[in-house]
């Protein structure tokens, strides 16, 4: 900013200096409508988690109370979508970290010209219309192989596209990989199992935890592809969309309130990890 | 490949390529040319088969009925002080997506799910109300002889079932089947879905728009942050609501436009309507509700490609321009938003994909009120009016949507599918 | 510690990519066991490719390689006799000092208690006692330097192969470093074969240098015979520097060429056995040259003369580079500085050297960097 000054002409700077001010400040303005924006209507629905009126607000304010919480673990179907989207993850990670990281690795180390082709194959579910995956896995797997919608279907349509996700993170992973090293333990005699598991794993030990937490976090939170693949099961947030199109509830407000912490607790270590590594 | 056998041996390049290959096979491709190919046959519901179909699930309906009933009387006759069947418990409001079809995995069709409503916890055999009040006056003997008709009745459906299914088995399978390959699916589409189909494409269009604005400044002003910890701040702060559950985020909306939500309250007390005496906008049930909670629930994914591409600008590049005496305009416009493009390009595909293929706004917001969008077509399709071929094809209309959304970006913004997938 | 070097031989090797290019032509070479090897050249003429084609990192288009009399065609590069010391050292950063020291024994099978005592040994070797427990990021780059090399040790190679280890160490460093592995090899008794496009490295530390350009072996010989007697124009321009006259071939007697040039009749040995009317090559290197008198020695056979005018003076110190004007070219003369005279700009001079300093070659693609 002094830089700026230093060059400029004596005569420019001081109204340079104004205008940037003026610019300054409607930009931090504007910040603070911004984050207004996001918060507010998150505040209403956090608040009206702990307002003793049966339907959800914040105007209608009957008393605090911690009720609608203590109603969740007596609601079966909650509790059984969690169970539901618990094992769904688990499938999830379990599938897409394996896939994610044998595509990252044909992609980084092949050389010819049809990686192209196999890289846009392998990365467009990210970029397609998530209920589209969700009805062609469906229809795949009743059509081919007799299984009918349910967590399994759910189960492979999110690992469609979240084990892009994983690819794209171990390919910017791998892309930052000394492969000399590789050569030098390959050299030194390790047999490629051993390159394998001690040099290459651990490099990438950090970024299979990182696929893992994001494969989790999408898998638990995903709507549109479950909503289509999930047949006549269920998972919490299936069941939440349902209970929302039907009426709406405190006890929705109270599982918001949830993740709404753990987002936050997930989102604050995330940022001051990334701080202490940068 | 090479490089690869080399460095890691025969045995583990092989999972690799076998694990990749059973990704794309069985996880993407198969399954697209799946619907492809169903959205391309068309399904003659008038026809033969339809009809045999519907007169097949008429029988079991009709069959379901009967045994209720034989149940019913069977329960009496074993315990007559009994005072009836015990009431089934009462529904829970289960409202998940109905079963699509539990009928023979074969075949695409219409079959026996239809004739079930009811949601999946609970049991199939859940007595109508008149099966289970109906019967309590009938005497010992005339159950007996209810029962023996019933059962009667219940044998010649089963033996009509039977035949039914049989000559089903022969109209679909071998003797010609009613399905062939046509663009029936896709000029059958009516113009109101039609109109549906282009209005939702309009609507994520401008959607993309919104949040381009709302987002470019933000982006900017992080990704030129100098305090590291305000910066620290900000992040957290776009990573909070950008984490958050979709559902809620659409939600907590849902709480400030519904007919008592925050904002007619808002009006009510600035004295503008009144609550009590039953006015109110139904905000949720317009298009435009649920535009705006797209705008909400979708903008932040504009917001980190863009901080992402700004942040490796190089600062003295904006400061040179500065210098040299350039307007702020001139500034955004011949240096960051160049700088930018690969960032915009990938937030307008993500935020135009998630609005164009978004099912969780239109079914929440206003819940049925307002008119459907392409989504909700899409699933209609599926599981209401059964047609999963109908249903492909309207997929596959909002799949090619989105690809020449994303080939259109790429050529506007001239960036490569590498640059866009990171 | 000793251990048994081998020779290493190739035959009819060559290399060429998928794309066409020709990395290396058929070369054959000869390396003996225990011997101090150098391959210098400049980047790009195949000298990296042979070295890779020998630790097994890439298979030759053609012909074979031995190592101690047995072929290892085909064997990967964790098969093979040798180790390899990376260019920018490959030490594994997750890893402790020792553990990488180790780490080739580890793959072998040794157990840890073994492994750890020979790691202690070699890093004794290197002179880094007490470092085992470190991180490599830990270490300068010396140190580091000296861990590859212990590593590399560690798993006894016959063969040790070394691409230009010492190019991130600054002069002092990799002067010094020069010496210790040239220690190293004759403690060991490994065969060490050096990559570099350092001509101070492989003059200091071989036994043996082979000159590389563009995939073909230029000359091989022991250091003080490459400088002194190079065979061919580029070995002749890359090691050292050489003042080179362009002319024709007037007259041969023997072992001796006269060239007429464009300063004047020059005669030089003949070392590519030139024949009248040929085009050809006069080579003198900058310190070979004497200043003479006008006069003197004129008609000498076993002396060149030629005049110029001075153009520039650079003084190093104990040596003084001059710059001179003949004809058409820049004439380069390197002199101790004796204090004895002064040296005015466009003063002329008369140069001398003898014919048994000059040589005449078959003109042939010349290093780029040759005065």
């Amino acid at each position: 900013m002094s830089a700026t000054s230093i060059n400029s002409t004596a005569a420019a700077a001081p109204a340079q200096q104004r205008s940037r001010n003026w610019a300054d400040a409607i930009l931090n303005g504007y910040l603070v409508l911004f984050f207004a924006y996001m918060f507010l209507p998150l505040g209403f629905m956090v608040a009206a988690a702990f307002n003793a009126s049966p339907t959800p607000s914040v105007t209608d304010w009957q008393g605090f109370t911690l009720q609608w919480f203590a109603e969740l673990p007596n609601d079966k179907r909650f509790v059984q979508g969690l169970l539901h989207s618990l094992l769904i993850a688990a499938g999830v990670i379990a599938f897409s970290i394996p896939l994610g990281l044998s595509g990252a690795f044909i992609l980084t180390r092949m050389q010819s010209r049809s990686t192209t082709l196999l890289y846009t194959i392998l990365a467009s579910p990210v970029l397609l219309p998530g209920i589209v995956l969700g009805a062609t896995t469906m229809i795949f797997w009743r059509d081919y192989f007799g299984v009918q919608a349910g967590l399994f279907t759910t189960t492979v349509a999110q690992t469609s596209f979240i084990a892009s996700f994983c690819m794209l993170l171990f390919m910017a992973r791998l892309q930052r990989q000394d492969r000399v090293l590789e050569e030098a333990a390959l050299d030194l005699g390790a047999s490629p199992f051993m390159v394998f598991r001690r040099i290459t794993l651990p490099f990438l030990a950090p970024t299979i935890a990182t696929a893992a937490v994001v494969s989790f976090l999408q898998s638990i939170e995903n709507y549109n592809t479950t909503f289509f693949a999930i047949g006549s099961s269920w998972t919490l947030v299936t069941e939440i969309g349902s209970r929302m199109r039907f009426g709406l509830s405190p006890m929705i407000n109270a599982i918001g309130v949830i993740f709404v912490v753990i987002t936050i607790v997930v989102a604050v270590t995330h940022t001051l990890m990334a701080r202490k590594k940068g | 490949m090479n490089a690869l056998v080399r460095t890691y041996g025969l045995g583990l390049t092989g999972i690799f390529v076998a694990l990749v290959a059973v990704w794309i096979l069985l996880l993407i491709v198969v399954p697209q040319i799946r619907m492809i190919e169903r959205a391309f046959t068309y399904e003659d519901r008038g026809g033969e088969t339809a009809m045999l179909a519907l007169q097949i699930d008429r029988a079991y309906v009709e069959k379901l009925q009967l045994e209720r009933e034989v149940r019913t009387l069977e329960q009496m006759t074993d315990s007559p002080a009994a005072p009836g069947p015990t009431t089934p418990t009462a529904p829970s409001p289960s409202f998940s997506a109905p079963s699509p079809s539990t009928a023979s995995p074969s075949a695409p069709s219409p079959s026996p799910s239809a004739p079930s409503p009811s949601a999946p916890s609970l049991s199939p055999f859940a007595p109508s109300p008149n099966a289970a009040g109906a019967q309590p006056t009938l005497s010992a003997g005339e159950r007996t002889a209810r029962l023996a008709e019933l059962n009667q009745r219940l044998s010649a459906l089963e033996t009509k079932i039977t035949d039914l299914e049989a000559q089903e088995d022969t109209s679909s399978g071998v003797a010609g089947t009613k399905e062939h390959y046509s663009l029936k699916n896709f000029t059958d589409m009516s113009g109101l879905h039609l109109q549906i189909f282009i209005l939702t494409l309009v609507y994520a269009f401008t959607v993309t728009i919104c949040a381009f604005f709302i987002c470019y400044p933000v982006a900017y002003a992080a990704a030129t942050m100098e305090n590291k910890n305000t910066l620290t701040i900000i992040l957290v702060g776009l990573l909070i609501p950008y984490a958050i559950n979709e559902l809620l985020r659409i939600f907590s909306w849902v709480m400030i436009l519904d007919r008592n939500g925050i904002l007619n309250t808002l009006l009510d007390f600035v004295g503008f309507i009144d609550l009590s005496a039953g006015e109110g906008f139904r905000f949720v049930a317009s298009n435009g509700a649920v535009f705006a909670v797209m705008v909400y629930a979708y903008v932040l994914f504009m917001v980190f490609p863009i901080y992402n591409t700004i942040d490796t600008l190089d600062k003295s590049q904006i400061e040179a321009a500065r210098d040299l005496g350039a307007s702020p305009w001139k500034i955004h416009t011949r240096v960051v938003i160049p700088h930018a493009k690969p960032g915009i390009a990938v937030g307008s595909i993500m935020t135009f994909m998630l609005s164009a293929g978004s099912i969780a706004a239109p079914e929440i917001v206003g819940r049925g009120m307002h008119p459907d969008w392409f989504s909700q077509l899409i699933y209609r399709r599926f599981f209401e009016a059964d047609s999963w071929n109908q249903g492909s094809a309207y997929s596959l209309a909002l799949l090619v949507a989105c690809i020449v959304f994303i080939l259109v970006t790429m050529k506007v913004f001239k960036v490569g599918i590498r640059d866009i997938a990171k | 510690m000793t251990m048994h070097g081998q020779n290493v031989e190739l035959s009819g090797v060559s290399m060429t990519y998928p794309n066409g290019f020709t990395a290396v032509h058929p070369t054959d070479l000869t390396i003996n066991a225990g011997e101090f090897f150098s391959i210098l050249g400049p980047s790009g003429c195949g000298k990296t490719t042979i070295l890779r084609m020998i630790s097994g990192f890439l298979d030759p288009s053609t012909g074979s390689i031995s190592i101690g009399a047995q072929s290892v065609n085909g064997l990967g590069p964790n098969k093979r006799p040798t180790a390899l010391i990376f260019q920018t050292l490959a030490l594994f950063p997750l890893m402790s000092v020792w553990e990488n020291v180790a780490f080739g024994l580890e793959a072998r099978g040794v157990n840890k208690q073994e492994r750890r005592r020979k790691a202690e040994e070699l890093l004794e070797l290197v002179a880094l006692t007490g470092q085992a427990e470190k991180k490599p990021t830990e270490l300068s780059g010396g140190q580091r330097q000296r861990v590859a090399v212990a590593r590399a040790l560690a798993v006894e190679p016959a063969v040790l192969l070394l691409d230009e280890p010492l190019s991130a160490l600054d002069l002092k460093l990799r002067q010094h470093m020069r010496a210790e592995l040239k220690d190293i090899q004759r403690k060991t008794g490994v065969t060490f074969i050096y990559i570099t496009h350092d001509q101070g490295e492989a003059l200091a530390m071989s036994d043996r240098v082979a000159v590389m350009n563009e995939g073909r072996i230029e000359q091989i010989a022991s250091a003080a015979e490459l400088y002194n007697a190079p065979q061919t124009p580029f070995a002749a321009t890359f090691v050292g520097e050489q003042n080179v006259f362009g002319g024709r071939v007037k007259h041969t007697n023997g072992t001796t060429v006269e060239v007429e040039t464009g300063q004047g009749l020059l005669r030089g040995r003949n070392f590519n056995d030139l024949t009248v009317g040929e085009e050809a090559l006069v080579l003198v290197r900058p310190e070979r040259i004497e200043l003479a008198a006008a006069n003197e020695g004129a008609g000498d056979a076993d002396n060149n003369r030629i005049t110029g005018q001075l153009l520039r003076r650079d003084l190093e110190g104990a040596l003084i580079n001059l710059y001179l004007r003949s004809g058409d070219q820049v004439i380069h003369v390197n002199l101790h500085n004796k204090g004895d005279r002064d040296f005015g700009v466009d003063e002329s001079m008369t140069l001398a050297f003898s014919t048994t300093d000059t040589a005449v070659m078959r003109p042939g693609p010349m290093a780029r960097s040759s005065a």
